[in-house]
């Protein structure tokens, strides 16, 4: 188990608010609900239900009182928007309730109304920037213009129901007062009525006394005509009443008239010429003479008319009220010919005298009253233009109020709860790979541990026939120094891995159950794993396993390879593999390697280096293994067969054989003689001496190596070597 | 076209209700305009006489509750039935009374 990771910190993205706005719980309790009463009722009880008024404290909004408010508001128009309080306002009640109701899908400019709320909120401005990439001055802009990379989320939250309800309760709150209401009743008939009497005494001014324009009687009478103009009307009107008052006579009968029009009064004249007539016994007007002499003839004619007194009185007095009314019609006529508009005159002539007087004192009160209630009705519109102000600052601040109360009190709090399940999640998977890693290393470790040898070896249907030599020379000669510690490392790690088909099959069974555990998969190979492993922790394997792997090759005899190290390369070595005891390692490997062997340990390869070795004991020929090594290797003296054996077996080897003694000796060929014994002594020392030439400060051979043997040089070469078969000192059968 | 009987209506209120109970699962109408479109299709559903308002109103539902669209096939074929059914019933009365 790794230890505990660092823990993600929740961070708050888009995604989280997006998570957050739907609320499914009490959704899903709903939609049950309806399904049920769907089922077990019928799909008109659903609709039922839904229209069932709401709890008391859910105000719904009166869009259409709000509207009516916002006609109050002010209407001067900015010449710079274009717009005023009022038609702005009118757009925000508009769009609020399409948001709240949805009656229309929602338009660009409810989406950017929505925006501009939001890009007001740094949190959210935050989120979207991170989640997009964007800028944060570049996601305000595209919020304020509901640009399409931010459109969903604006649609999603302009839909989300708690937003809506949220919205739908804060809108409804907004309501006028009683007194406002009240007060707006009074201002309504007020205003009316204020109306009504200033077009009331406006018209009365018209027509009485209307100085501006002209148009009253005063001004006619006044200031239209002058003196002489006036008095001609007075007399003219004073004329026409009291000519009208003589036709105007009941005692004329049907001939009473109260008016005349000009046309008519000939007409008139004839009826009551022949009704002169009829009095005087046929004698009309111009038959009595005309004039004065109308009467007093006509009075003659009607006394000798016959008739009582009584009679002849009254013929006498209709005589009078006929002529009179003759003579008057006659008159009217006349001024009619003065002033055809005399009946007009009349009015107006009237009117200035007999109503004006009243009329102008009435309408002095009647401004006055007027004064007072416009004084009112300004005093309640102020008031009221406060309050309506309030209501439209009210309005016109709701989208705002409502966004970040919803923000503040449901979509930080759910996203913020959202964000740290995310992190949780995160630290957990976090966790998972840190304990993959972990256990990562510790597979390699074991792969190499088990397995390093036998990737040095060489495999034939299965079999080990040998030593991969190839491969560990150029690991002595040249990955050494091409690589870095932790490179070696891969490079031990994918040796094994490779190879693993050539191993028998437990083998790689068991490594292909090990890559697996590791990770390797369809997706995943071996060497993925092997690059992103921790660096350090392979320079550590490296350094481990590194030394074994020499130790295989120094016991396979390249050793002597090494001699050919120059300085450099030792000290880049033991710098790079920071490991001063690199080389006591590497012996201690080969020791432990070597006491395997002791073991009996690795039978396989035991049982394949036996087989060698047997043929190497066959092609020697003879018993006596000295004279066999001369003549394998076609030397001259038994220094040189010794020096040979050295190089052949390695100074180790050797140097056993020589410690076993007799059978040592007699293992040399039986050369039991001082000189032998001298030289394997010589050997052994020299290969102590050699062993102990590995350290910090070799700087060079001190192996004793014969130029003149043929197999000086040749004999350090790798071919020559790779050409023998391995061999295990304990394995060198003892020469009967 | 005879008059739309209760069955008829009941059938009707059915099928609405399951188009609305599946938007309202879905998320698309918002608390205070549910109200606002129950209150519609109880007001348009109860008074109408015959298919063919009902039909109009349908229409006019798609069009104007874009949601609802997913619920255009389901009317046409499910309004359609109860069309037909129609037909059928007033051709086997017809039928009958014929006799």
């Amino acid at each position: 188990m790794a230890d505990p990771v660092a823990p993600e910190v929740a961070k708050v993205e888009v995604k989280h608010f997006a998570a957050g706005m739907i609320d499914r719980t009490s959704l899903d309790r709903e939609v049950r609900a309806m399904q049920n009463l769907r089922n077990k009722k019928d799909g008109q009880a659903v609709f039922e239900k839904e229209i069932e008024i709401p709890s008391a404290d859910l105000k719904e909004p009166n869009f259409k009182e709000l509207s009516d408010i916002a006609l109050e508001v002010d209407n001067t128009v900015n010449p710079r928007t274009n717009e005023s309080r009022q038609s702005l306002l009118q757009k925000k009640i508009e769009d609020l309730q399409n948001i709240i109701t949805k009656e229309t899908p929602l338009s660009p400019r409810q989406l950017q109304y929505v925006g501009g709320i939001a890009a007001d909120i740094p949190g959210v401005v935050k989120s979207i920037a991170k989640d997009t990439g964007r800028t944060e001055a570049q996601v305000k802009a595209d919020l304020k213009a509901a640009a399409p990379s931010v459109s969903g989320i604006l649609t999603e939250l302009a839909e989300s129901r708690d937003f809506v309800n949220l919205l739908r309760k804060n809108v409804g709150d907004i309501e006028p007062s009683k007194e406002m209401m009240e007060r707006k009743g009074k201002i309504d008939s007020l205003s009316t009525k204020t109306t009504r009497k200033r077009a009331e005494i406006d018209t009365t001014r018209k027509l009485y006394d209307d100085p501006v324009n002209n148009t009253g009687v005063k001004q006619w009478f006044e200031v239209q005509n002058n003196a002489a103009q006036q008095a001609q009307i007075i007399n003219n009107v004073k004329d026409y009443n009291s000519q009208i008052a003589l036709i105007n006579n009941g005692q004329l009968g049907p001939l009473q008239r109260s008016a005349i029009a000009p046309a008519d009064i000939p007409a008139y004249q004839g009826q009551l010429d022949a009704e002169i007539a009829n009095l005087t016994g046929g004698q009309n007007i111009a038959a009595l003479g005309g004039g004065a002499a109308v009467i007093a003839n006509g009075e003659a004619a009607i006394e000798a008319g016959g008739g009582n007194d009584r009679t002849k009185a009254t013929k006498k007095a209709q005589l009078r009220n006929f002529y009179n009314a003759y003579v008057a019609s006659a008159r009217i006529g006349a001024i009619y010919n003065v002033d055809p508009n005399i009946d007009q005159t009349m009015r107006k002539y009237n009117m200035y005298t007999s109503e004006m007087p009243q009329k102008l004192t009435e309408l002095s009160a009647q401004e006055n009253t007027l004064t007072e209630d416009l004084a009112q009705l300004a005093t309640l519109k102020a008031a009221q233009g406060k309050d309506v102000a309030n209501i439209a600052g009210k309005v016109e601040s709701v989208m705002e109020r409502s966004l970040k109360e919803y923000y503040n009190n449901k979509l930080l709090k759910r996203a913020k709860e959202i964000a740290e399940w995310d992190a949780q999640h995160k630290t957990e998977l976090k966790q998972k790979d840190a304990d993959l890693k972990e256990k990562q290393k510790e597979i390699a470790k074991n792969l190499l541990s088990k397995y390093i040898r036998l990737s040095h070896l060489r495999y034939v249907n299965g079999e080990a026939k040998g030593w991969d030599d190839k491969s560990l020379k150029k690991l002595v000669k040249e990955d050494l120094f091409q690589h870095s510690p932790a490179d070696m490392g891969r490079q031990l790690l994918k040796r094994v891995y490779d190879k693993r088909g050539d191993f028998p099959d437990t083998y790689k069974k068991e490594i292909d159950a090990m890559a697996k555990e590791m990770g390797v998969d369809s997706r995943t190979s071996f060497n993925d794993i092997l690059k992103k492993m921790d660096t350090q922790y392979l320079a550590d394997l490296a350094a481990d396993e590194m030394p074994k792997a020499f130790g295989y090759a120094r016991a396979r005899g390249y050793y002597f390879d090494r001699l050919r190290l120059r300085r450099h390369q030792v000290e880049y070595v033991q710098s790079a593999y920071q490991d001063s005891n690199f080389f006591e390692k590497m012996l201690e490997h080969q020791a432990a390697y070597l006491k395997e062997f002791d073991d009996g340990t690795n039978k396989e390869l035991l049982r394949s280096i036996d087989m060698t070795l047997r043929k190497l004991r066959n092609a020697t020929v003879g018993k006596d293994y000295e004279e066999g090594m001369k003549k394998a290797l076609k030397l001259a003296t038994a220094a040189a067969a010794v020096t040979a054996a050295y190089h052949v077996v390695g100074p180790y080897t050797l140097g056993k054989i020589a410690r076993a003694g007799v059978n040592a000796a007699a293992a040399v060929g039986g050369v039991a003689s001082r000189a032998a014994w001298t030289a394997a002594d010589a050997v052994d020392a020299a290969a102590n001496y050699a062993m102990g030439a590995v350290n910090v400060g070799y700087t060079g051979p001190r192996i004793p190596v014969d130029p003149t043997s043929p197999f000086g040089i040749g004999v350090n070469s790798m071919n020559d070597i790779s050409n023998l078969p391995p061999v295990t000192p304990d394995k060198i059968p003892t020469v009967q | 076209m005879k008059e739309l009987t209760r069955e008829d209506k009941k059938r009707i209120y059915n099928i609405l209700a399951d188009a609305y109970i599946e938007v309202v699962n879905r998320q698309q109408i918002g608390k205070y305009e549910r109200r606002e479109l129950s209150k519609k299709i109880l007001d348009t559903v109860e008074p109408a006489k015959t298919m063919e308002e009902i039909n109009t109103f349908i229409k006019y539902l798609v069009k104007n509750y874009p949601f609802f669209e997913f619920a255009d096939k389901m009317f046409e074929s499910e309004v359609k039935e109860i069309q037909q059914q129609k037909v059928i019933t007033h051709l086997e009365q017809f039928l009958h009374s014929v006799k």
